[in-house]
């Protein structure tokens, strides 16, 4: 099922809300119990089948879970207890990684393998299920939480809705146990109330009109200039950026909204979800950048990859292959092909540099995180996001001979020329350019309605504030960074409700060509 | 109490607003789920008051256009064929001896054309010319393909099938979409705009037709199928002839031809794929039909449409494209030589006196141009063995 469906926004929201407010005044238990069950009805709306995947994965980890904290608390011999509770835990992370490894990875590793020992393996056509890197990243945090006594509650009801919570369940956001658990517990969490109501469904709508008019509006121009490409049509450098840059646009949008909607879900049960997004383009650097996007899994693979790979606190060479290490295997998470490995190893060069940059700036005496000056501070601005783009184009690409021309084209490789479609209603000026060399032979894909859209949603991304921001007077999300002073602040009054309804609108009339959310594949 | 106030407002904003327009596309959806009942509709009445009306669907208006040419067959003896670029030539053009029925439809190919000619060879001796539009410009003589027999024998509105109905909640889906709300936009503005109102209303809604009504131009009557462009008379003549009456015209021969030129436009993608090369299967079916026309005393006309005002010329000048368009007419022109068939270029509409004001776009012209371009050509209309294609005076 999907948030942006008729049937999800009409009947199965209203009916969970009700069903879980009424029998909350019963029992916490049942409401609890109620909302894990329609969490589950909503996953395997999708493919059935799959209940059972995901139902196993959350008994398993849910044994071994308390398995390992009876280690913790039962043993006498101290060594005794540690190496079994280290064992156990080794022993679940591998079966949630052979779990991965199987559904995600082993077509892509035969499929790798085969050119290299000249073989023929075929495994059967395996599906991916739906969220799967999400429910195995959540519930490893949970496993090494637990091994370091930091899980305090283990009540079956609650760590299945933990799991499976359906606002957060497909695309994230990753969440970790203890800052869950203790909402799922806390008796205001099952009381009615308007404000979250209306603060939740604030925020479901912007993320619903940002994916449902914004992303799939764009996405319209994304396909034929990747496809034009992938199909060995020579791109113009206009088109091959229009292409890049409409890809990066309508993935912001997608996964922003989608993360809006989620936590404007949760909002409505009365759950905060912690921030994902923070207007990542905005980002003055590749650091900063990380710390704005997908920021739940930046803070997975900190600290569950990074850190015990030894993080920053040995010496800086090891900090470097760290920081590689832990980006060509989260470009590795987001999908099972070379391109993703290419698209992190991308971000891990990036962000090397930029350390290595902050490094030298140190030893000359500067200050890295001192305050820029503004032409300073938009030139960062404008490099940071040249470079996320040029990556993107590895992470959308069908295959690395795609990626490669596109980029080629990107960077000039193919001249520096202009699509002899445009300045047509300027017949003098195109005659000019015409005369001068300026022009090539153009595919037609960088049309006047993608030049629209791209320059007025480069002016959101850069210098709109973000839905936290405009909802800050109601805490929307746990983790939000400090409040930005903006006139956009939401309250709830008549205007507010006109502009809600307005953008409800556009997007509920929208639905009718509804298309899955682009984090769903990973 | 600000928070319950507030989702109060909200639902109240979307239900004034999201229900009362589901219920109006509900039942514009109902009345306009049969097309084929409102074809017949518009047809009864035009054969009824040689009126002009608007299909309701004007992109897809074979089957009113075919159930048009039926009812005008005893009467006529002159058929055109082809896309819409030739929907504004009328019967006031052609000698008056020719009684024309102007069967164009929207986005017909050239292999449709001679598919019909063809069934009307068979079914229809009466018809003694006809009249075949040759669009270089928009691909049709290139497009390779075989060409289908077509059945334009009267349909049978008793064998109609039923509409195909849909369930009540795709109808919801629909009657809630962007494209829906769209069209109800627009036809609630005309609502309100119009002279009377409560009549519009009731046009619009209860009806699957607007009443009838006498055109701008104050003599002719109209009736409108369909919600879009009504009051206007927008649609097709008796003979088949479309007015294009609000329609606006291209801005500027000069944009037009730059966009025109460019490697990526229609025009210039027709010539660069195809070398220029006209498919020969086509231009074999237009042999043999030619062959069979002539034994029966009917002639075979062939017209390629008035182009923007020096927009061939420019194609002509373009070091990529000249060499493709130039093969193509050599080789039309040898063509026609060879099967003795009457070839009318008017690509070059300035050689006619058009104006850049007289098309709405690169390809299609409006009447004057093509009236303007009728008289200078009767004059001369010669067959290719050089005898006159009139035997009478010209119109």
């Amino acid at each position: 099922m999907l948030f942006n469906s008729y049937g999800f926004i009409l009947l199965y929201l209203p009916v969970v809300l009700l069903g879980f407010f009424q029998l909350a005044r019963f029992s916490h238990r049942y409401a609890a119990a109620w909302l894990a069950a329609a969490s589950l009805f909503f996953y395997g709306y999708w493919n059935p089948a799959y209940i059972g995947l995901l139902l196993g994965s959350i008994a398993c980890n849910y044994a071994f879970g308390t398995w390992i904290a009876k280690a913790q608390v039962s043993g006498q011999l101290q060594v005794e207890n540690v190496r079994r509770k280290k064992h156990l835990l080794i022993f679940a992370i591998a079966a949630n990684l052979s779990l991965l490894a199987y559904y995600k990875y082993a077509n892509f590793f035969v499929g790798s393998l085969n050119p290299l020992l000249g073989t023929d393996w075929n495994l059967a056509h395996i599906i991916l299920p739906l969220g799967i890197s999400f429910f195995t990243f959540t519930q490893i945090a949970f496993l090494v939480d637990t091994y370091q006594g930091k899980v305090k509650e283990y009540n079956f009801v609650h760590y299945m809705l933990f799991v499976t919570y359906f606002p957060h369940l497909i695309a994230g956001p990753i969440l970790h146990h203890k800052e869950m658990m203790p909402q799922f517990s806390k008796p205001t969490t099952y009381r009615f109330n308007t404000e979250n109501l209306s603060v939740g469904l604030t925020i479901f709508v912007i993320g619903l009109f940002k994916k449902v008019v914004i992303a799939d509006g764009i996405a319209y121009y994304v396909p034929t200039v990747f496809d034009a490409s992938a199909a060995g049509v020579q791109l113009t450098l206009i088109e091959a950026w229009g292409g890049a840059l409409c890809y990066t646009l309508q993935l912001y949008f997608d996964f922003s909204g989608y993360s809006d909607m989620a936590i404007g879900l949760s909002r409505m049960f009365g759950i905060l979800l912690p921030l994902n997004f923070h207007s990542p383009y905005q980002s003055v650097n590749i650091i900063e950048f990380w710390r704005r996007w997908h920021i739940t899994l930046s803070r997975f693979l900190r600290d569950y990859l990074y850190i015990p790979l030894g993080g920053n606190r040995k010496s800086r060479a090891h900090r470097y292959v760290n920081l590689m290490t832990t980006m060509l295997l989260g470009g590795l998470w987001h999908g099972a092909g070379w391109t993703f490995v290419v698209w992190g190893g991308l971000h891990g060069v990036f962000l090397v540099i930029n350390h290595g940059w902050h490094s030298l700036r140190k030893a000359l005496g500067q200050n890295p995180k001192a305050p820029l000056s503004r032409p300073a501070h938009a030139l960062a601005v404008l490099l940071t996001f040249l470079a996320v783009t040029l990556a993107w184009v590895f992470f959308r690409a069908a295959d690395l001979h795609t990626a490669t021309a596109m980029t080629q084209t990107m960077l000039g490789f193919n001249g520096v020329t202009l699509p002899d479609n445009w300045f047509t209603r300027f017949p003098e000026i195109h005659s000019w350019f015409d005369r001068h060399g300026l022009f090539a032979p153009s595919n037609g894909l960088a049309t006047s309605g993608m030049i629209n859209w791209l320059w007025i949603l480069l002016l959101v991304v850069w210098f709109a504030p973000n839905t936290q921001t405009i909802m800050q007077s109601f805490r929307p999300a746990l983790d939000v960074p400090p409040a930005q002073a903006t006139l956009l602040r939401w309250r709830a009054n008549f205007l507010s409700a006109l502009l809600i309804w307005g953008l409800a609108f556009f997007a509920l009339i929208n639905l009718s060509q509804q298309s899955t959310f682009l984090y769903f594949q990973f | 109490m600000m928070h319950k106030r507030y989702l109060l407002w909200l639902v109240l904003l979307c239900s004034l607003t999201l229900l009362p327009a589901i219920a109006l596309n509900w039942i514009l959806l109902k009345n306009e789920g049969n097309v084929e009942a409102m074809s017949f509709a518009a047809s009864d009445w035009q054969q009824q008051t040689h009126g002009i009306t608007f299909t309701p669907t004007f992109g897809n208006n074979g089957f009113f256009k075919t159930l048009r040419l039926n009812d005008r067959l005893p009467e006529i003896n002159t058929v055109i064929y082809g896309a819409s670029t030739a929907m504004t030539l009328d019967s006031s053009m052609l000698p008056p001896q020719w009684h024309l029925y102007n069967f164009t439809q929207s986005g017909s190919p050239l292999r449709a054309s001679i598919a019909q000619a063809e069934y009307l060879a068979d079914h229809a001796p009466q018809i003694k010319q006809h009249i075949i539009m040759l669009d270089w410009a928009i691909d049709f003589i290139y497009q390779p393909g075989e060409i289908p027999p077509v059945n334009l024998a009267p349909a049978d509105r008793n064998a109609i099938p039923a509409p195909t109905t849909h369930s009540p909640l795709d109808t919801l889906k629909e009657a809630v979409s962007y494209p829906r709300m769209a069209k109800l936009w627009q036809v609630l503005r005309s609502v309100t705009h119009a002279p009377h109102p409560q009549q519009a209303f009731r046009e619009y809604f209860l009806q699957i037709a607007s009443d009838e009504y006498t055109c701008p131009d104050g003599q002719s009557r109209g009736m409108d199928v369909g919600v879009y462009n009504r009051g206007a008379c927008n649609g097709f003549r008796y003979d088949g002839s479309a007015t294009f009456s609000d329609y606006t015209r291209a801005e500027s021969a000069s944009r037009t031809i730059v966009g025109a030129l460019a490697s990526s436009s229609m025009y210039a993608h027709a010539l660069q794929h195809t070398q220029g090369i006209p498919d020969p299967l086509l231009f074999s079916r237009l042999a043999a039909l030619n062959d069979k026309l002539a034994a029966q005393g009917a002639t075979l006309i062939l017209i390629a449409p008035p182009l923007m005002v020096g927009m061939e010329k420019a194609f002509l000048a373009s070091p990529q494209l000249s060499p493709y368009l130039q093969r193509t007419k050599r080789e039309l022109n040898a063509w026609s030589k060879q099967h003795q068939v009457v070839l009318a270029d008017f690509s070059q509409s300035e050689h006619f006196g058009c104006t850049e004001d007289e098309f709405l776009d690169a390809h299609h012209a409006v009447k004057s141009c093509y009236q303007k371009i009728f008289a200078d050509f009767w004059q001369n209309a010669k067959k290719p063995d050089g005898t006159p294609l009139l035997r009478d005076t010209p119109p």
